[in-house]
């Protein structure tokens, strides 16, 4: 067991050591150096050498990795270049905001998906799980800033049961009771056009995990020694099909993530994807570096984190 | 000895290619039997002659302003409405279509391409290449695919190249796996020992002798990465990130519809809608083919 965790953990730096690298390089990769795309390529000679040096650009860039690197480690990742700030306040901030998003999209996801998967897997072929197959298979095509303006068109505008946009009304005393129904109502429109097609491939996942289950052999004995159906289902069968669903679950994180760029630009929700958006817009590299850094960990970190549920779901894996 | 050998190579051969054919037909009658996969055909179809005859089918310029005539509703001789420039949204949307279509395919081929070479090279090797090509993997595929692809929009700028090149750039993981997996399945089978055996260089036996039996899986797969990078697509010209302005994309016209989603529904809608019925379209023939080639995995 702890055999497994070091390895995976070890993996996981080294995959963030990777992702360091390929981000240093394409941000020097840019032709003429990063100095160039701040000013502007018709600048001062004379002025482009002090920035260079300012920049700490005249010394080899291994030294620059390196130096860069371990900054970050201890938390410095450089001011923004446009508004001259401290990068890693900023980025914090707009991550928790992210992270409530996407947390609150993937137990939407995990939890329903898992609910409808499993029973339109015992009722196949039921009006149920047919409409449930329907729905998922919609829900995979479907782009979720669409939907999040549609939602936003019936739900907001239409029936006006929900806001639109932002994540808190202004002007509203934090701490109270109000204020975070208030923000939990703000979340809502946003969690769901985020978690949908999630959602949708999810139940995808355990429908076809739970079907593959109950044709165990397994299930059949359970069956044939007399159990109740409700026992060999729901304590037989689910725990198994359950391991299927949870090693997607780490992929999961990913893809919320990826895809609350435009869900936070669709419901003006400031978040870390909003902020890496605007930030390409005005090539405020240090932003972009810092956050797709902490993206990476939150990744790696969900993806550990799934792996050892996984050791704790399929004792198989433990004693590999 | 010599004798032996060669007549049982032939029989293979021919056996191989018998069942090579049958199973074609088998997956063409599968997939014809499947009604859903059908439909994303049939739709696919109308969508690129659509967009092939789009200037034959409206009247109206996608890019021609129309301040007299700001947001109409749908209807009457503006089919979908205008936008908030009084631009039709038919036309634009039927114009718009080219980006998605154009943009999806050759960002998949690019995708395609790398994930093949890397595949085949993971996989036919093994070892210490095949370990440190998926330590590479691993990093494209942690981070999101739309952080890695702000990343290089910062520097080129947006552009449909641009787009393009980059969806591929960073898409081509998945392709890879699936390449791999096949080559590592077979890199022990006996035809690829004989084919070692005889002394055939390494080009030939992955280009001539695994690469065409690797193959299929990929090509089922195809249509959904199509998907994947059409969304993708849109989602960036949605941000302001891929197809600019004056062109028409369905992401972009979204962007107007969403500023003016409280007067007019229309203009985010329909955009919405081609995009959609692609998607999905594209979703259902790429189930269709999963299922004929292989009709266990449901």
């Amino acid at each position: 067991m702890s055999n497994y965790i070091i390895k995976r953990m070890g993996l996981a730096l080294l995959t963030l050591l990777g992702v360091s690298i390929l981000i240093f390089t394409i941000i020097n990769l840019a032709p003429g150096g990063p100095e160039v795309v701040m000013v502007g390529e018709d600048m001062d000679p004379a002025l482009a050498e002090r920035m260079r040096i300012r920049l700490g650009l005249h010394e080899p860039v291994y030294l620059r990795y390196f130096r860069w690197v371990t900054a970050s480690l201890q938390g410095d990742f450089g001011y923004s270049f446009r508004t001259g700030h401290p990068v890693l306040p900023v980025v914090l901030h707009n991550l928790q905001r992210t992270l409530i998003l996407t947390i609150g999209a993937l137990v939407l996801s995990v939890v329903v998906s898992i609910v409808v998967g499993v029973v339109s897997a015992v009722k196949q072929y039921s009006l149920f799980d047919q409409v449930a197959s329907l729905v998922a298979f919609m829900g995979i095509s479907i782009a979720n800033f669409w939907l999040g303006l549609m939602l936003m068109l019936v739900f907001g505008f239409h029936l006006g049961w929900l806001p639109i946009s932002g994540s808190g009304t202004v002007g509203m005393e934090s701490g109270t009771l109000a204020y975070y129904m208030d923000r939990a109502r703000h979340l809502v429109l946003p969690v769901f056009a985020l978690g949908f097609m999630r959602l949708a491939v999810l139940v995808r996942y355990a429908r076809s995990g739970m079907l593959e289950v109950l044709q165990q052999d397994y299930v059949r004995t359970a069956r044939a020694k007399g159990l109740t159906e409700r026992v060999v289902i729901y304590k037989h069968a689910l725990r198994n099909a359950m391991i299927s669903v949870v090693t997607v679950i780490g992929l999961s994180i990913r893809f919320l993530v990826g895809g609350s760029v435009v869900i936070e630009e669709v419901f003006a929700y400031s978040g870390v994807g909003r902020l890496t958006a605007s930030a390409v817009y005005d090539r405020d590299f240090p932003i972009v570096m810092a956050v797709c850094l902490m993206i990476s960990v939150v990744v790696l970190a969900g993806n550990l984190l799934t792996d050892l549920a996984y050791a704790l779901v399929d004792p198989r894996i433990r004693f590999d | 000895m010599s004798e032996e050998t060669k007549i049982s190579t032939v029989e293979t051969r021919e056996e191989a290619s018998a069942v090579a054919t049958i199973n074609v037909w088998r997956m063409l009658r599968r997939f014809g039997r499947r009604r859903g996969a059908l439909f994303g055909l049939g739709v696919l179809a109308v969508l690129v002659l659509a967009t092939i005859l789009a200037p034959y089918l409206t009247a109206h310029n996608p890019g021609e302003p129309n301040m007299t005539n700001r947001l109409a509703p749908p209807g009457g001789e503006h089919l979908f409405g205008t936008d908030n420039l009084g631009r039709d949204l038919f036309a634009r949307t039927l114009f718009g279509a080219r980006v998605s279509l154009t943009v999806g395919p050759l960002a998949t081929a690019i995708a395609l391409a790398i994930g093949l070479v890397v595949g085949c090279i993971s996989g036919f090797y093994g070892g210490t290449v095949d370990l440190v090509l998926q330590r590479i993997v691993d990093v494209v595929m942690c981070m999101p695919a739309i952080f890695l692809i702000l990343v290089i929009i910062a520097f080129v700028g947006p552009a449909i190249s641009t787009t393009i090149l980059v969806i591929g750039l960073v898409y081509w993981t998945a392709p890879s796996r699936i390449i791999r997996a096949e080559f590592l399945a077979m890199r022990d089978r006996d035809f690829v020992e004989a084919a070692k055996a005889v002394g055939m260089n390494e080009f030939r036996i992955i280009w001539r002798h695994i690469l065409p039996n690797a193959l299929p899986p990929l090509i089922v797969q195809t249509s959904l990465f199509i998907a994947q990078a059409i969304l993708i697509e849109a989602a960036l010209s949605y941000l302001g990130l891929g197809a600019q302005p004056p062109v028409p994309s369905w992401g972009n016209i979204m962007t107007d519809g969403g500023r003016v989603l409280h007067r007019a529904w229309w203009v985010a809608t329909f955009p919405g809608i081609g995009l959609f019925l692609t998607v999905l379209s594209l979703n259902l023939v790429g189930d269709g083919l999963r299922d004929a080639l292989d009709p266990k995995q449901q």
